[in-house]
């Protein structure tokens, strides 16, 4: 694997170790998503190593899939399986989840858990964030950030990770822990899927690990089904020791409900998620530039006067240098430049979306011709190529506007579209402004 | 499946011996799906034996569970079953792998009174040991291997003697190549070579040093960042380790060395510009500098003053690091200085090195009254 198999499009999402890109690969063809993180500002190196040692070491349905990793410069470039649908916790932002999708998330994850721990592993940051979902409503966990591997000679652990509003009351109180404190933390996700929000979350993360150790367990109002709160009940025991594990409770009644939920639950959600993003306007999206890397003169004169300096110099380094590029442009402007072009992008994106509810092809394939788009009038550093392919494009839709191949014009301007539907604003907005570019860019030629 | 093993349950020893079976028939065409899922199936049962958690995968068993793990052990040792598995690892279902690493480390773990049966098993069929070594050029088992062979090397018998074996030096390959897996994994193992037995490793680095010093400067120019930053901090790490003195004096009085060290030091990774610090500090620290090095580090004086006068300032509160810096900077001011002290010492007036580094890690505060001849005071004590 190699940075170059890759096309890098939009973030998707950032946490405490790294940024999330949405990105193609050219050799599987395949949508992954691509976790950079940068090692330069780590102090130490194991935590992520063993991040990656974990995730490679977990192959199950309910896991995110890991493809490999690669160094890139100080970016570690780890490849996973794209989720569609986004985490738990965005989804949450349009409402909180109704109790059938919740069992059937359980459910899912439970399964993920048995795996996990039968493996000797502890998730140790499980809440809805970290809990990712494909478009077509399959649940799998991520972030491996810091899990840890149980040796065969040391079954508990004591160091204390994990985010303080899932956090089991072991941990906080700096007791060994074993594999009890996932199941704490999925009551506590439970909860944040019911509510939206974990429980003590009007509290700052301070106050709140004082809280967790103190205050009785918390537990679902009554206008929750008597399973659900059966449940939350049982996995928040403050008593390590007294929960189920998490084979056990995958024949809790709540849990057995689940397994019949259909995943379209799951699909509804996120269409749910869609339509709010398109309500507020809540689409923009920031792109991955790459960083360029420049050649450094060395610092110390180490030539000595018997031998010429060039034989010590480390080995040239094999990564393909990048062409230097000269900004005309100021770096505001561009920034100003790209924000728009994406949200009008976007928008129309969203509209044809949610019109013609496309189905994944199309949608990867839209995603992709945006995406070139995108590159081509804006991202690209080479103003030279953004005028040549802008003028190419102009070029393009005049001649199949002006062909006196009939057949051509229909299939690429189908009538019926034409007439029976008027421009919505989107596309009336699109169009003016394709217009008046155009004008613009006549009025200047000539 | 749980109702295959109730009506033939097996004893610890006919698991073993059928499932030595079942991995002699992995290679053949036909046949290989199927043995694949029997191992699997062994495997877990083994598995049930060993965490004593035996569920429904696992045979009726009468025995209590150490007489179990006995007849296990001895079943396994006489029919050579540990290289069977390793051997035929990559053909093993990918959760199954993990628990070949459960029995080699369960085993492992064994003691009989004072004496480590496995430890002597693997002693006398080192080809085992061979085989794990070569994990890392089987990217798809390098993590399993890896983790096996570092519970081996645990103990002293066993890494004493793989370290001599020609095989070891292809670590120093393994970490800069193939993929980020599978490099950090045999970075992983190298460095539990050289730091985990003390003694060893310094029998190892006076019989190779040369070979040694050329293999590690080789890892600290590594294209790659991370081969990298990793080998310099263990070279640090090595040439400060008490037992390794003859391996710390031979470092610092090659001025190719030092040329590396100052390439390094003027690294664009912060990271890497610290970790070489720690290597740099010990050539400033000899006090029989060769006349090679004086020149050196005369010739670059003001660039080298100026960068270590800012140098990690963001680590002011790590006051052992501010104390080096310090004592780095006041060495290298008064380097003239020291070209007239290099023909004194080199007369007789013996000089500790150990010493020498002794104050620079230890001493709190160096005198520092401004008078260059008390800056050299460390020397006569
Ligand atoms: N495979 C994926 N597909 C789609 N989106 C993803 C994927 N992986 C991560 N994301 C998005 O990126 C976000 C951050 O990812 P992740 O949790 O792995 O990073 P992190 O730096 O470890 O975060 P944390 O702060 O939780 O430790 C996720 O919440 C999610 O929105
Ligand atoms: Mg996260």
């Amino acid at each position: 694997m190699s940075p170059e198999q890759f096309e890098v499009y939009e973030e998707l999402g950032r946490g405490a170790f790294g940024v999330v890109y949405r990105a193609f690969d050219k050799v599987s063809r395949k949508m992954v998503a691509i976790k950079q993180v940068d090692l330069e500002s780590a102090d130490e190196l194991n935590e992520i190593q063993q991040e990656i040692k974990i995730l490679s070491t977990c192959q199950h349905a309910n896991i995110t899939r890991y493809y490999g990793c690669f160094l890139k410069g100080y970016k570690l470039w780890i490849i996973m399986e794209f989720l569609g649908g986004g985490s738990c916790s965005e989804l949450l932002i349009s409402g909180p989840f109704g109790e059938k999708a919740i069992s059937y998330i359980l459910h899912e994850l439970l399964h993920a858990l048995v795996y996990l721990h039968e493996n000797g592993k502890i998730h140790r940051d499980f809440k809805a964030a970290n809990v990712l979902l494909s478009l077509e409503g399959d649940v799998k966990i991520a972030d491996f950030g810091v899990a840890t591997q149980l040796s065969n000679n040391m079954s508990k652990r004591n160091t204390f990770v994990g985010t303080p509003y899932w956090m089991a009351p072991e941990i906080i109180l700096h007791q060994p822990y074993t594999y009890s404190a996932d199941i704490w933390s999925l009551g506590i996700t439970a909860i944040e899927l019911a509510y939206g929000k974990p429980p003590l979350s009007q509290y700052h993360p301070f106050d709140v690990l004082f809280r967790i150790a103190e205050d009785p367990a918390p537990e679902l109002d009554s206008s929750f089904s008597k399973e659900f709160r059966s449940f939350v009940n049982v996995c928040l025991n403050k008593e390590s020791k007294q929960r189920p594990s998490a084979k056990e409770l995958l024949k809790h009644p709540f849990v057995l409900a689940g397994a019949k939920v259909d995943r379209s639950e799951i699909v509804k959600l996120i269409k749910r998620k869609h339509e709010w993003d398109l309500e507020t306007g809540n689409t923009d999206k920031r792109y991955y530039t790459p960083t360029l890397e420049e050649q450094t003169p060395p610092l110390f004169d180490i030539t000595l006067k018997e031998e010429p300096a060039s034989t010590l110099k480390p080995e040239p380094s094999r990564k393909v240098p990048l062409s230097p590029i000269k900004r005309n442009s100021s770096e505001n402007e561009d920034q100003e430049l790209k924000k728009t072009l994406n949200r009008i992008l976007n928008q129309a994106f969203n509209k044809i979306n949610e019109k013609h509810n496309l189905s994944t092809s199309q949608y990867d394939q839209l995603v992709l011709f945006q995406n070139t788009m995108m590159e081509s009038i804006a991202l690209s550093p080479d103003e030279q190529y953004r005028e040549v392919f802008c003028k190419y494009f102009k070029l393009v839709m005049k001649k199949i506007m002006t062909t006196d191949n009939e057949q051509l014009k229909d299939k690429l301007i189908p009538k019926n579209l034409e007439k029976e539907r008027p421009r919505d604003e989107v596309e009336e907005l699109l169009y003016t402004r394709w217009a008046e570019s155009m004008i613009e860019r006549w009025r200047n030629e000539h | 499946m749980a109702f295959l093993f109730k009506r033939n349950p097996k004893s610890p020893a006919e698991l073993v011996r059928a499932m030595n079976d079942q991995l002699t028939k992995l290679e053949t065409v036909n046949d290989g799906k199927k043995a694949q899922d029997e191992i699997t199936r062994y495997l877990m049962s083994i598995k049930g034996i060993l965490t004593g958690r035996g569920d429904e995968s696992n045979g009726v068993l009468s025995d209590s569970q150490p007489d179990q793990i006995a007849q296990l052990a001895h079943e396994v040792y006489s029919t050579d079953c540990l290289f069977l598995l390793i051997q035929n690892l990559p053909s093993i279902e990918f959760d199954a792998r993990k628990i070949v690493s459960l029995l080699f480390t369960s085993l492992l773990k064994r003691k009989i009174v004072n004496r480590s049966p496995t430890v002597d098993h693997l002693l006398q069929r080192p080809q085992i040991l061979i085989l794990l070594m070569k994990g890392p050029e089987n990217p798809e088992i390098s993590i399993n291997t890896g983790h096996m062979l570092r519970e081996a090397i645990k103990y002293e018998q066993i890494a004493k003697y793989l370290i001599f074996k020609p095989i070891f030096w292809n670590y120093f390959d393994y970490c800069e190549y193939g993929s980020f897996e599978t490099s950090t994994e045999a970075f992983l193992t190298l460095n539990d070579f050289l730091t985990t037995h003390k003694l060893v490793a310094s029998e190892f680095f006076n019989s190779h040093i040369n070979k040694f010093i050329d293999r590690i400067n080789r890892l600290i120019v590594s294209p790659n960042y991370v081969t990298k930053r990793q080998s310099v901090k263990l070279l640090a790490q090595l040439i400060l380790d008490k037992p390794n003195y003859n391996l710390m004096t031979t470092y610092v009085n090659s001025p190719h060395n030092l040329k590396l060290i100052m390439i390094l030091l003027g690294d664009k990774s912060k990271n890497i510009q610290f970790e070489s610090f720690n290597v740099f500090k010990i050539f400033i620290a000899n006090p029989r500098k060769s006349r090679s090095i004086i020149e050196i580090l005369t010739k670059n004086r003001e660039r080298l003053l100026q960068f270590l006068r800012t140098f990690a300032n963001d680590r002011k509160e790590d006051e052992l690091f501010t104390v080096e810096r310090n004592f780095v900077i006041e060495q290298i001011e008064c380097l003239p200085k020291l070209v007239q002290l290099q023909n004194v010492n080199a007369k007789g007036a013996e000089t500790d090195i150990h010493g020498g580094i002794k104050g620079l890690q230890n001493t709190p505060s160096l005198p520092n009254d401004g008078s260059p001849d008390s800056k050299y005071s460390y020397k006569e004590t």
